[in-house]
């Protein structure tokens, strides 16, 4: 399955931190590392691979457009044209309440009991899409986005 | 969709209720978001001659308006309550991580009212706030609780964030903060003790909300456009601050330089980098604002100086959101006093810090000044004030008002760097003659007796910053005038040229780039006119969550106006948002006014305007014709001359009255209400 990652372009970077702040789950770290006037300044870095969930909220919060998304498959990396704000949304008459998707959701914003319609927090959803790859009925669409 | 959440969330402690209330928008077209809602808030629900350390009263922690939505340099959080130390409208801003972490739980600002039996923090993430037992962490220092309360509840990806108190805000002290990230404090007007006396240790932060604005592509060419100006203009650490010392050969030049320039000695030294200039121009209030370079004089300050501290940095690092940078971290393992608390990691002390420790207590031992920066960090209490208090405990020492019985055996000399380390502790600690100073200098002289008070330096009841309002006219002014007094970062002559307002707001006056120091020595209605273009402006700055060094930077590098019509999707001009700056200023003084307060009472203390002058140094011979001053810049506000009150006329411009005393049903809706109390 393709992964998305973010890249960090560190001549453009201004060390602000507002990527780090606002990652859902923690994986961006603030480094230390030399300036090109010899200062030593704090960076960000991406810090856990593995735990990256591929949302671009870091892309998103970036004030200098430092980090750019990257969706990485088998045939190299491609860069990731965002859509606007736009959080997602379950059908109800497609969801049959298997719980998938609040169980992949990161920041819980999925809430419904089992084996009943689920619904999706708009305020709180953060767009990374994990429920809309885990859902096996096609039961999550995003506005400007086809459904699977 | 427009930069704010639209949403508050309320605490009550006493009972547990909490509430979130939607804020209707015409709310924000008025008064924005941050300083503006908090205050607006507070008018409205805190009652008359509320004690500020009783259950009545609000303490409210507010986000800015464009905070996280891609502007740069606006993630401060403001404070907003009644101030203990003044009774009037309290206001600590700070930087760090806090502020996009209350937009991140789904609000703009977090108000909490009541008094908790016992010890208790406040956990707030996506699905609402929980009040817990905060026995456990009671008694620790402000770093340490906020490191254990970000270990006990870090439970989900997310790292929480988290504001806490010290032991200063513990024993209800007027001169406590609110610290976040270790040791970063809203300092000013005592609001650690408000939270103190809520029982409230310390409050996190674990929301994952995305915050919306606009047009966030618009909103990001012009903080490209900040960011790039800004990247650059740092020197290698090696170049000395002393070279600053230039500034003592341009004795009657001044130049309103473009704001960029100040981000070269911000970025290099940070703000302990204008302590040279400050202390050669006169600027640098000395030895309790009674002396000069003679007692304090260039190899002291040399000694002291921002070389010195930049000797210590390790790193730099950065607010939230800023591209300036002018925080760094120190290592003072090494220096003579670390043993004492063992600290190793601090803060780069800034220059309130720096020179209220060094200059004003005429102390040239850097070491002392890094140890009490690092201690009142972690005790949570505010430097400048502090600072003002040990050297109105020397003075009465050395006139003969407190002897050394008094003070344990301490032998309290300017200079006398243990003296002022121990005396520091027993303020903090309120242990035997620091309990009488524990609340600031004006109280302090109350208990003390009236022969004390020509030692007491505040306006107000809250200690002045280290800008001497003697140098400049204009900090006088605002000094004396802010409803919340005393506050320096609201402008100055060389700031307002900084600021550059003239080339967007139609009435603010032009100021040249190249003047005479005399200029700013001048009660004039045009000199006025720039005092409240630069207050009104401040109240904007504030309620986005901007930083007053990104304000100096001039309108045009900073483009406030430009930020805030791309994030809402409004289109006023920058006279129509000055307008909303001037409906905050004056919202403040109406808060005032509902408290109780003259607004005399913020007249500075003699030794602040040259009452009497003085004999020796830069400032000789200087007396600021204050009185007159404060009638003609409440003139221009809007204001009564004589007695400093809003006028009518003012207060229906602005449509106060009904945003103040009409029914709040007209700008609010209740959207939920739930008991908070943790069920563990």
């Amino acid at each position: 399955m393709a992964k998305k990652r973010p890249s960090i372009d560190y001549e453009v970077c201004s060390c602000c931190g507002a990527c780090a702040a606002k990652c859902p789950v923690s994986v961006i770290e603030m480094d230390v590392k030399k300036q090109r006037n010899m200062c030593l300044s704090v960076y960000p870095r991406l810090a856990d691979d593995n735990g990256c969930i591929g949302c671009g909220i870091c892309a998103k919060a970036c004030p200098v457009e430092a980090i750019t998304m990257y969706e990485y498959d088998e045939n190299g990396a491609s860069k990731i044209i965002e859509v606007e704000y736009a959080p997602y949304e379950i059908i109800p008459e497609k969801c049959k309440g298997c719980t998938a998707c609040a169980k992949v959701c990161p920041v819980g914003a999925i809430s419904g009991k089992i084996k009943e319609v689920h619904t999706i927090d708009p305020e709180s959803c953060i767009q990374c899409g994990l429920c809309f790859e885990k859902c096996k009925l096609s039961a999550i669409t995003r506005a400007g986005m086809a459904t699977k | 969709m427009k930069g704010y959440t639209g949403k508050i969330l309320t605490i009550d402690l006493t009972t547990g209720e909490s509430k979130v209330i939607s804020i209707k928008d015409e709310v924000y077209e008025m008064i924005l978001s941050g300083v503006g809602l908090g205050v607006w808030w507070c008018y409205r629900n805190i009652p008359a001659g509320a004690d500020p350390l009783g259950p009545e009263n609000v303490i409210g922690l507010t986000s800015g308006m464009l905070t996280d939505t891609g502007s740069c340099i606006t993630g401060r959080w403001v404070v907003v309550t009644k101030s203990p130390s003044t009774g009037g409208i309290g206001e600590a801003n700070c930087g760090g991580t806090f502020a996009p972490g209350i937009k991140a739980c789904g609000f703009d600002s977090i108000f909490f009212t009541g008094k908790s039996e016992k010890p208790v923090y406040v956990y707030i993430d996506n699905n609402g706030p929980q009040i817990r037992d905060a026995d456990h962490i009671w008694g620790l220092d402000a770093t340490e609780a906020e490191e254990a309360l970000i270990k006990e509840c870090w439970t989900s990806k997310k790292k929480p964030v988290a504001c806490t108190i010290g032991t200063a805000g513990e024993k209800l002290s007027w001169m406590a903060g609110i610290c976040n990230d270790r040791g970063r404090i809203a300092a000013r007007q005592g609001v650690g003790g408000v939270m103190g006396s809520k029982n409230l240790k310390g409050v996190v932060l674990a929301g994952t909300k995305p915050v919306t604005c606009e047009d966030p592509k618009g909103m990001k060419e012009l903080s490209k456009r900040c960011a790039k100006r800004l990247k650059l203009v740092t020197l290698p650490p090696i170049v000395p601050a002393g070279l600053l010392h230039v500034a003592r050969f341009l004795p009657e030049i001044e130049m309103g330089v473009d704001g960029v320039v100040t981000g070269v000695i911000m970025g290099t030294w940070g703000t302990a980098g204008a302590s040279t200039m400050t202390a050669v121009t006169g600027e640098a209030p000395i030895k309790n604002w009674g002396g000069s370079t003679k007692d304090f004089g260039l190899l002291k300050i040399n000694r002291v100086d921002a070389s010195k501290l930049l000797s210590h940095q390790k790193h730099r690092y950065f607010c939230h959101s800023c591209v300036y940078g002018c925080g760094g971290e120190c290592d003072i393992s090494n220096t003579k006093y670390s043993k004492d608390g063992n600290y190793s990691i601090s803060h780069k002390p800034e220059y309130e810090t720096q020179w209220v420790y060094t200059g004003v207590l005429c102390c040239d031992d850097a070491d002392m000044m890094l140890w009490v920066n690092e201690y009142l960090n972690r005790a949570g209490m505010d430097t400048i004030s502090a600072g003002h208090c040990v050297a109105m405990a020397i003075e009465c020492y050395e006139n003969g008002l407190l002897s050394k019985e008094d003070f344990g055996g301490l032998e309290m000399t300017w200079g006398n760097a243990k003296s002022i380390m121990e005396f520091t502790k027993m303020m903090v600690e309120r242990r035997g003659i620091g309990d009488a100073f524990a609340d600031g200098v004006k109280r302090a002289a109350e208990t003390l007796g009236q022969q004390t008070s020509k030692f007491a330096v505040h306006g107000g009841g809250m200690e002045p910053a280290m800008h001497d309002s003697r140098f400049d006219e204009h900090l006088a002014i605002l000094y004396a005038t802010d409803p919340t007094p005393s506050k320096h970062t609201t402008g100055g002559y060389l700031y307002y040229g900084c600021m550059h307002l003239w080339k967007k707001v139609s009435w603010a006056p032009r100021q040249n780039v190249v003047g005479s120091a005399k200029d700013h020595n001048v009660a004039s209605e045009k000199e006025s006119m720039k005092v409240a273009a630069s207050a009104y402006y401040r109240r904007l700055v504030d309620g986005i969550g901007g930083c007053y060094f990104a304000m100096i930077l001039g309108v045009e590098t900073y483009p406030v106006f430009e930020w805030l019509n791309i994030a809402t999707g409004w289109n006023k001009t920058p006279d129509e948002y000055m307008f909303i700056g001037k409906r905050i200023w004056t919202m403040r003084q109406l808060f005032n006014i509902k408290q109780g307060l003259d607004p005399w009472y913020s007249r500075p203390h003699g030794r602040m305007v040259g009452e009497p002058p003085l004999k020796v140094g830069k400032l000789k011979g200087k007396t600021v014709k204050i009185d007159d001053m404060m009638k003609q810049t409440w003139e221009v506000y809007g204001w009564d001359r004589e007695t400093g009150i809003p006028t009518r006329n003012t207060v229906e411009e602005l449509d106060l009255v009904r945003l103040l005393e009409g029914p709040v049903e007209q700008f609010t809706t209740e959207f939920s209400t739930f008991n908070a109390i943790a069920k563990i």
